[in-house]
């Protein structure tokens, strides 16, 4: 049974040549797979043809030559150079952006893309390390949240230079009512990859069931909780909750459901709390009630499955969700129950909802900005968007081919595009560099109010009070 | 090796504890060569670090004390230092106890042995998304294994993580069950103890429960230490399964020190408060090992001092 | 490093001569009996989350979100394994990568542990315990704290986007596994120390013929954690590494979850194929830790 020293050191020597044999082996492998890039059975990987089941190689090449690519005045780089581009992506969509890198290369013989991927839980950590040594990717990848801070540290190049260079860049197509996540003194500093409103999504089985009427535009917000509160049934493993998910200090939270109320989080440039004025007040007790009184909602408890991202409303536990128009494409694919999207519902003050999403922006000290401008532009523009079949690009022109593509209804593409006009809007979704800690210090609190041990008001007031002094550093900003 | 062994050298009264003090220090040289070049440096800046105020997206600028009289001043600090506490003491607690008889059965010679201690292992090895969802719908108040369990004897049980109540005693469950390689250690432990000790113990009529006291507990002494020690350095630091499963969670009841300061460090990006919070606990945990430590004299059995 | 020598190890069972009645022997049945069960029943405690592994990667997609979940899935999906591991991101490549960072990182930390260890067991020197203090001192920073600095430092020696970063450091000794082979160090008797001082042995000797043969277990233990701490290695990875060819497994399993949605069965199918070599490697370093290999001959101490 025991292992004697002659083993122990044949296996020590063993493990220090694997990797130095499979090394040498990983280059032949790759040669060979070049030669012979499908197998039957088993799914493999080509450099120079890059695809899979997702997005094979032909339609992604099809695609390609079908589409138009934006021009600009911009030259491309004389000699050859590096472009390093900071994405997040996931596995699906790392394949499409390695299609895309390969035909931009096509394109623009002269710009090599050393495409940096990391999934977005990791993203922010390695990129800002990354910062402290004082060096950036010319091309980073920013969700609006991000985008203010880097802006106010110089990170991020404004780009309306190259976008006056590029007379066929449409920025009516852009959502204009949320760009302002990444302006900053009149100039913008990142143009969206992707932006959606929120919708209020429904599960139409379990309204037909009720025998309930779907929503519609007609709908105010006391008429979406009555209807929660009808439709909440079972208990257990079999509970339907009327609504999901609960009402929280998000940053989204002021165009989510305050402003229906002519309520606020914070004023305008963030530097004062207004979540305990009586306007916010109101709709945080309607919400509190909806959660405790007539249980429509998941408490703090139940709420623990959506860290395994397992969403009530996805799985066809909810009625109804208010959430943003990126779950399309999930939707789209689940067969468990049929569903319906209809405009968020209005309150006395009006209509809104939050448009969010992600941008790409420049680096700075990039030295190669004119290849980073070139880039962005293509992969940022209306045709760049149609081929990554992204579910909610932000070049409202690309909505429906991609909603075509993949399988969303036309119907709800018309809803999202009149939010996105209408009355969609980035105003009081928190962007300065304070709102995680804005975010995260509320989050106790209103958690304790949620479980009752504080009740509605000191809740809200310990809120402002505990938030204000961080709002300081919006100021210096 | 090096001027410090040169001084010492220099320095040194007799020849063979001169030799033996050069010896020691070509010995340990690998370790400080590597302390000097990698590990040094980054907590001297760390230091410096908790002195000033720094995103990361621009140089730091000085703050003097302000860190650390913003962490005296922070309720959450202390709330945080509490809940840490709880954790530690539960975790190393029930752990070495739980760990040392888990370890103690799979020292017997029965037969799949081998299958069996890997199976106890796998724990530590899984992936953690996976240890996370499992735990999760074993947690669950409806669904949940251990409510149902509880059901069955007439006990309706509590909203685990959902509670501020029950989500830290939850957490200090799944460490300990996860702790594969504090077995790992008590076997390899148990293997140093000389079997004569046994024999003569036995031959003495000793019972099972004797020769466990007066044999096997002296003799891994060393071993208990040491996981004690780096239980507790472990717990206090632990983090990535509280952010996983709680995130601090619910009002802020699992929020321990390690996963504030990683909250400050990456998620506020406020460098300078993350390392003056880092720093006091360092104050904390060196206070305690030194606890261990002083102990120690009185229980831990060492063959050379 | 590990000398072969004739120290040849005792596998017989431990004798128990006095022992003769049956009330004892009947009694021992009870116990092994009892053991038993237990480990059974905490078998079935520790295998689960390997069985959640394994029927989550066999789910289908749909199957993945069904609330509540079920554990076994209605239909097989054994392709989510040629999906997962080939279908979108080079897994073999990063198999190979794993390999490489993980055999050199444990190999340095075998070297570079060892000698240290002994040193803080069984050498006076005027330092000693200032360093050894240090050592422990080490331990005790958050890690998170270093992360930046450390970055920096080797951003500026230029190891951004290469395994220097992830292999180098592990030459230079692990606080933890040091002080884990001094505590078994010093369980060792000092008879058998002093006598092979006094037949004149060198400091080298002596750890090589006495303090390694009769620490097996726990250099196994080291190698093992050493080995698990490489292979699963993700914060450094994430920061250090930059290329898709670099990647190693867990930087690659991280890739399966996105944004808003997250593919657990071809995860799941990748993580079991992932954690295979570890189970292995515990299965084969288990089999050192079997009492009586060591301390045969110096009974009557």
């Amino acid at each position: 049974m025991e292992m004697n020293r002659r083993q122990m050191l044949a296996l020590a020597v063993a493990a220090a040549t694997v990797p130095v044999l499979s090394a040498c082996a990983g280059d032949t492998r790759q040669q060979r797979q070049a030669a012979a890039p499908t197998k039957s059975g088993v799914p493999t990987l080509d450099p120079n043809r890059p695809g899979n089941d997702t997005w094979p190689f032909a339609e992604a090449e099809q695609l390609n030559n079908s589409l138009t690519w934006p021009k600009t005045d911009v030259a491309d780089p004389a000699s050859k150079v590096t472009l390093t581009v900071a994405i997040t992506a996931d596995v699906i969509a790392e394949v499409r952006n390695a299609q895309f890198d390969f035909f931009f290369h096509k394109r623009h013989p002269n710009i090599e893309i050393k495409r940096e991927t990391s999934p977005f839980d990791a993203y922010l950590t390695k990129y800002m390390t990354q910062a402290a040594g004082g060096s950036m990717p010319d091309v980073i990848y920013t969700h609006y949240s991000w985008a203010q801070n880097f802006i106010a540290n110089d990170i991020f190049q404004p780009l309306d230079e190259y976008i006056a260079k590029t007379p066929e860049f449409d920025k009516q197509d852009l959502p204009v009512n949320a760009l302002g996540y990444y302006e900053r003194d009149g100039k913008l500093f990142g143009l969206p990859t992707d932006m959606a409103p929120k919708l209020l999504f429904y599960n139409k089985d379990i309204f037909d069931k009720a025998g309930e009427k779907y929503p519609d535009e007609s709908w105010t917000v006391e008429k979406m909780m009555a209807v929660a509160k009808k439709l909440t049934s079972g208990s257990g493993a079999e509970k339907i909750y009327g609504f999901t998910p609960m009402l929280l200090p998000e940053p989204d939270i002021t165009p989510r459901a305050l402003m229906q109320y002519g309520g606020r989080y914070l004023n305008a440039d963030e530097s004062a709390s207004l979540i305990s004025q009586p306007e916010a007040q109101k709709v945080m007790g309607m919400w509190l009630d909806l959660l405790n009184k007539d249980k429509a909602v998941p408490s703090l408890a139940e709420l623990n499955q959506v860290l395994a991202k397992v969403e009530p409303f996805k799985v066809g536990h909810a009625a109804m969700t208010i959430n943003g128009a990126w779950i399309l494409t999930e939707l789209a694919k689940q067969k468990a129950f049929t569903w319906g999207a209809a405009p968020t519902p209005k309150g006395p003050k009006g209509r809104f909802t939050p448009v969010i999403g992600s941008a790409l922006a420049m680096y700075a000290k990039s030295p190669q900005k004119d290849a980073a401008w070139i880039y962005l532009n293509e992969y940022l523009s209306s045709t760049g968007q149609q081929f990554r079949r992204i579910s909610a690009p932000a070049r409202q022109s690309a909505w429906k081919p991609n909603a075509e593509a993949l399988g969303i209804p036309q119907d709800v593409v018309e809803t999202v595009k009149t939010a996105m006009k209408e009355y969609g809007t980035g105003d009081g979704v928190l962007k300065l560099p304070a709102n995680k800690k804005v975010v995260e210090t509320a989050k106790p609190i209103w958690e304790r109010v949620m479980i009752g041990k504080t009740d509605l008001a000191s809740g809200l007031k310990e809120i402002t009070d505990k938030i204000t002094p961080l709002l300081a550093e919006n100021k210096i900003a | 090796m090096s001027g410090v062994a040169a001084v010492l050298s220099r320095r040194g009264q007799h020849t063979l504890a001169r030799r033996e003090a050069r010896r020691f220090h070509l010995f340990v040289s690998p370790w400080v060569i590597g302390f000097v070049l990698f590990t040094g440096g980054p907590i001297l800046a760390s230091i410096a670090i908790s002195f000033t105020h720094w995103n990361l997206l621009r140089s730091p600028t000085w703050a003097g004390l302000a860190n650390y009289q913003k962490m005296v001043n922070d309720p959450e600090f202390w709330d945080s230092i509490g809940n840490t506490f709880y954790f530690g003491l539960g975790a190393v607690s029930l752990g070495v106890v739980f760990t040392f008889a888990l370890a103690l059965l799979l020292n017997q010679p029965l037969r799949f042995q081998g299958l069996f201690r890997t199976v106890m292992y796998l724990p530590s090895v899984v992936s953690g998304v996976a240890t996370a969802l499992l735990w999760l719908n074993i947690l669950h108040p409806d669904f949940g294994l251990i409510n149902k369990l509880l059901a069955l004897v007439g006990v309706s049980g509590p909203p685990w993580l959902g509670s501020t109540e029950w989500a830290m005693p939850a957490l200090i469950l799944m460490s300990v069950w996860g702790a594969g390689n504090t077995i790992v250690i008590y076997l390899a432990g148990l293997q140093g103890i000389p079997k004569t000790l046994y024999e003569a113990a036995e031959i003495d009529g000793a019972s099972w429960w004797r020769r466990f006291w007066s044999v096997t507990v002296p003799m891994m002494s060393p071993v208990i230490f040491f996981n004690v020690v780096t239980g507790f350095i472990a717990s206090i630091q632990a983090y990535t399964l509280i952010l996983i499963m709680t995130e601090g969670g619910p009002a802020n009841s699992t929020m321990v020190l390690g996963l504030y300061i990683y909250r400050q460090a990456f998620v506020f990006f406020d460098m300078g408060y993350a390392a003056a919070l880092s720093w006091a606990m360092f104050l904390i945990v060196i206070v305690v090992t030194l606890i261990q430590f002083g102990l120690a004299r009185r229980w831990v059995h060492y063959e050379f001092h | 490093m590990l000398v072969e020598t004739k120290a040849a190890p005792d596998l017989r069972r431990p004798g128990r001569a006095t022992m003769t009645s049956g009330q004892a022997e009947r009694v021992r049945r009870a116990q092994r009996a009892g053991a038993y069960v237990l480990l059974i029943a905490a078998t079935g405690v520790f295998l689960l989350p390997f069985l959640w592994m394994v029927t989550t990667s066999l789910k289908s997609d749909a199957e993945n979100l069904a609330f509540p979940p079920e554990f076994l899935p209605s239909s097989f999906h054994f392709e989510n394994y040629a999906r997962g591991w080939s279908g979108s991101l080079p897994f073999t490549r990063f198999l190979v990568n794993t390999i490489v960072i993980t055999a050199l990182s444990m190999a340095g930390n075998l070297i570079s542990c060892v000698l240290p260890a002994y040193a803080f067991a069984r050498m006076r020197a005027r330092l000693g315990a200032f360093l050894f203090a240090l050592m422990l001192g080490t331990m005790m920073i958050p890690r998170e704290i270093t992360l930046v600095p450390k970055y920096i430092l080797f951003a500026k020696l230029g190891w951004v986007d290469t395994y220097l970063p992830l292999i180098v450091p592990e030459f230079f000794g692990v606080a933890l596994y040091i002080f884990l082979l001094r505590q078994f160090f010093t369980t060792i008797p000092q008879e058998l120390i002093d006598a092979a001082r006094i037949d004149g042995a060198s400091e080298w000797r002596i750890l090589w013929k006495i303090m390694l043969p009769l620490s097996k277990p726990a250099l196994a233990a080291i190698m093992l954690f050493s080995f698990v701490g490489n292979w699963n290695q993700y914060l450094e990875s994430v920061i250090y590494l930059r290329t898709t060819e670099k990647f190693t497994i867990p930087l690659g399993l991280g890739m399966f979850s996105g944004q808003y949605a997250t593919q657990y069965n071809q995860m799941m199918a990748v993580s079991i194929v992932a954690m295979m070599p570890i189970v292995v490697l515990f299965f084969i370093a288990q089999k050192t830790f079997i009492r009586g290999v060591t301390l045969t001959g110096i009974a009557g101490r």
